[in-house]
């Protein structure tokens, strides 16, 4: 039996999101089709926004599925720069944001965009360099609420007293892919930014789902031209099962889930700490379901390969850059050569459970001993 | 019927003597294996050096002109119009086909070619007549016999007469298979595919040899080597691809021998496990992506110590006079670039030693050496192989 503990890369699809998930794909109707069909799947749909929409605590019409958190993030920030005059053209991001947010930048600097970044040593939001960054030219400002490898949770909400306070009217985009139900106030700090990008495969949801949250009075041009679905801003004809697998994952994520995923974690850091010459790259805000550790002496790429010989998954930094060499992340983080070497991040579920952390543990300390080597 | 065809001009097989059916024969099958990939069906004429193909309505005539790029041994690939042997119907097709032919073109020479010596224009009548029918389509243009710009080609051969603008430049070398087996020892990184390249373009046919070390290396960089040696089908047909674990060869160096000689030590298990391997095989070579002063190990003395290890095998090392830029832009060309780069840990960078000896001594590899059971090490390491066919 797999130990899975690459939570933060995807998640396997829990048995009741499976159920609602085969069953909602009973819903044969075309939601756009004025039928007795088209009406069961369009209220499906509609049911699956309803609830999403009060978990992100956002109104139903600002809540908009995606295929994914990456076209979410597409959507808002080309859109957005779209809407944007010309003399304002500078973007500020972290520097330690998601390809699916960078790419977009770096594209956008092609096309003149000044891009400013803001660095996020140690897990937090360099505030002093932000603010300098802000001016009436600043159109754009990205920051993730959770970082997809170190699980530091960035402080949103200093982030738009300070675009307010200097008043440049710069928008905010929050990539909130790992943050969404994996920490108690994200209600409150998702209502911080003007658009917002979720996924459902981090929740014991299926891949091909996700969302934008666009704050009413923000106007985005749309992403996808055809039928007018999504309110004219994502044509294409709607997920359903999708939507309502998304629907029941986020329900599930409930706060004793929560103190699960705590207790594994505490339970993995006890068992290092007592193993001894062990890195925790744990920023001082974080999230509980997100662990980065530097297991000294063990170059990443050996320990996992050594864990999953043992069916025992983990990863050494995000998957989405992982075919990409050392992680900036990581480097951004402050993280020096031996700790950046040994670096692994362990994604935790409350479907995971002690005894699997004592395996994991107890995997990573014998591939340590038998093959570590720096 | 579509009249549209590809004429194939043979290179160097041209020079052979008595033996040229062997290298015709070798350079068709290659041929038909590639069209195999392609919708349609094809027909294929050979003569005077040239192989025509025709598609038949099906026929992806751009996916197989550019499958027939791949093949060694073609000096280059034109598409063309087919027609019958006049001049009415040549000119008819010059006719039909006259904006590909010139294209924004202010100049042009017709370039008349008959093989068929029965044909009753001459070479440069036939060139006069057509070129006439071209100016009296596009009367801007005007004829420039030194430096058109494009060239309008009228071939008169035995069966069939054809017209086209000109080739593209083909793979060039030797018909693979034509100069026998080579074993390719293939790293993951940027040099090993193109020696592979290199020396298939020159007939061999490949069989690779992988060394992995797990658990420091890992199922991507497998899947990688993988990649990589598809690739290389693309242009020499299928490669059995073997891999050989050296974790315990790796592990005993570091333990016991001068960690500043480890790599070259490395390197001389990996010519022995090489050797064997291709012994057991047919292969009547090794090829490696070595490049001169490229790295520690591949210094001339560190070269001379590892090349002295096979007993029986030539190695060839065609990348040895190459800059890494021009093994970049080859690596490039052939696709093999994007996957060399992946940064996973392959054998030779699970152990780097700190400060590698670039002058070593054969003397003082044979008494590192003298502290190793190389033949127990060989032949459990030989235990550990496996072999997947790849295919392109």
């Amino acid at each position: 039996m797999a130990v899975y503990f690459d939570n933060a890369a995807t998640t396997p699809v829990s048995d009741g999101v499976k159920e609602a998930f085969i069953s909602a794909l009973s819903l044969y109707g075309n939601p756009s089709s004025l039928h007795g069909a088209g009406s069961a799947a369009r209220n499906a749909m509609e049911q699956a926004r309803h609830t999403l929409a009060s978990l992100a605590g956002c109104k139903e019409e600002e809540f908009y599925f995606t295929a994914s958190g990456t076209e979410a993030n597409n959507t808002a920030i080309f859109g957005i720069m779209a809407r944007k005059a010309k003399q304002c053209r500078r973007v500020v991001l972290t520097d330690s944001e998601h390809p699916s947010v960078t790419e977009c930048v770096r594209a956008l600097e092609k096309n003149g965009a000044r891009v400013v970044l803001i660095p996020t040593k140690g897990g937090a939001v360099d505030m002093g360099t932000l603010e300098k960054a802000l001016s009436k030219k600043t159109a754009l400002v990205c920051v993730m609420a959770v970082n997809n490898e170190t699980g530091a949770l960035y402080d949103l909400k200093g982030v738009r007293s300070l675009i307010d306070k200097t008043g440049c009217g710069a928008h905010l985009h929050c990539d909130a892919v790992q943050a969404f139900m994996k920490t108690p106030g994200t209600k409150r700090l998702l209502r911080s930014a003007d658009t917002v990008a979720l996924s459902a495969h981090k929740l014991h949801a299926p891949r091909g789902i996700g969302a934008l949250i666009v704050k009413n009075g923000v106007s985005l041009p749309p992403y996808l031209y055809g039928g007018g679905q999504e309110r004219g801003m994502r044509s294409g004809t709607e997920n359903v099962a999708g939507a309502v697998a998304f629907a029941t994952a986020a329900s599930e994520y409930t706060e004793e889930k929560l103190a699960t995923v705590s207790a594994v974690r505490n339970r993995i850091i006890d068992n290092l700490q007592k193993a001894g010459n062990v890195g925790f790259n744990i920023p001082a805000e974080h999230i509980e379901g997100i662990l980065n550790i530097s297991l000294y002496g063990i170059k990443s790429e050996t320990a996992l390969n050594c864990l999953s010989t043992e069916g025992i998954y983990i990863s050494a930094s995000s998957a989405c850059s992982a075919r990409k060499g050392v992680s900036s992340v990581l480097t951004a983080y402050g993280l020096e050569r031996e700790g950046l070497l040994s670096a692994l991040r362990i994604g935790i579920s409350p479907y995971n459970t002690v005894e699997e952390a004592d395996a994991l543990c107890d995997a990573l300390i014998r591939a340590r001993e038998r093959y570590g080597r720096i | 019927m579509r009249n549209d065809i590809l004429i194939l001009k043979y290179g160097e097989v041209v020079m052979k003597g008595l033996n040229r059916s062997y290298f015709d024969s070798l350079i068709i099958r290659r041929v038909k294996q590639l069209l195999a990939e392609c919708d349609g069906s094809f027909k294929l004429d050979y003569s005077q050096s040239t192989l025509m193909i025709q598609g038949d309505d099906d026929a992806d005539m751009e996916d197989a002109a550019e499958r027939m790029k791949r093949v060694f041994g073609i000096a280059a690939v034109c598409r063309a119009w087919q027609c019958e042997k006049s001049l009415e119907a040549i000119q008819a097709t010059v006719a039909e086909h006259i904006d590909e032919l010139i294209g924004d073109a202010k100049t042009f020479k017709c370039d008349g070619r008959r093989s068929d010596k029965s044909f009753p224009l001459t070479s440069p009548a036939l060139s006069a007549e057509v070129g006439g029918t071209v100016l009296s389509l596009k009367p801007y243009l005007k004829v420039d016999v030194k430096n058109p710009d494009v060239v309008v080609r009228l071939e008169v051969r035995d069966k069939y007469a054809a017209v086209h603008g000109g080739g593209e430049k083909g793979a060039g070398g030797m018909p693979v298979g034509s100069a026998g087996h080579g074993m390719l020892l293939l790293s993951g990184g940027i040099d090993s595919p193109v020696a592979g390249f290199l020396m298939a373009k020159r007939g061999l046919t490949l069989d690779a040899l992988y060394f992995d070390s797990p658990p420091y290396t890992g199922e991507a960089a497998m899947e990688k080597v993988e990649t990589l040696a598809k690739k290389l089908c693309a242009y020499c047909g299928r490669i059995f691809l073997h891999t050989i674990s050296l974790t315990e060869i790796q592990e005993t160096l570091m333990s016991v021998c001068d960690e500043r000689l480890f790599t070259v030590l490395l390197r001389r298990f990996m010519m022995r496990l090489a050797e064997m391997q291709a012994l057991d095989v047919g292969a009547a070579a090794l090829i490696t992506g070595e490049s001169l002063g490229q790295v520690a190990s591949q210094t001339l003395m560190a070269l001379s110590i590892t090349n002295s290890v096979p007993e029986v095998l030539p190695v060839f090392r065609p990348c040895i006079a190459m800059d890494k830029e021009d093994i970049v832009q080859i690596s490039r060309q052939i696709d093999t670039f994007e996957t060399s780069i992946l940064p996973y840990e392959d054998c030779c960078t699970v152990f780097v030693p700190k400060h590698p000896n670039t002058r070593p001594t054969m003397e003082r590899i044979l008494e590192e050496e003298a502290k190793l059971d190389i033949e127990g090490l060989c032949k459990r390491a030989f235990e550990t192989r496996r072999h997947k066919k790849i295919m392109g």
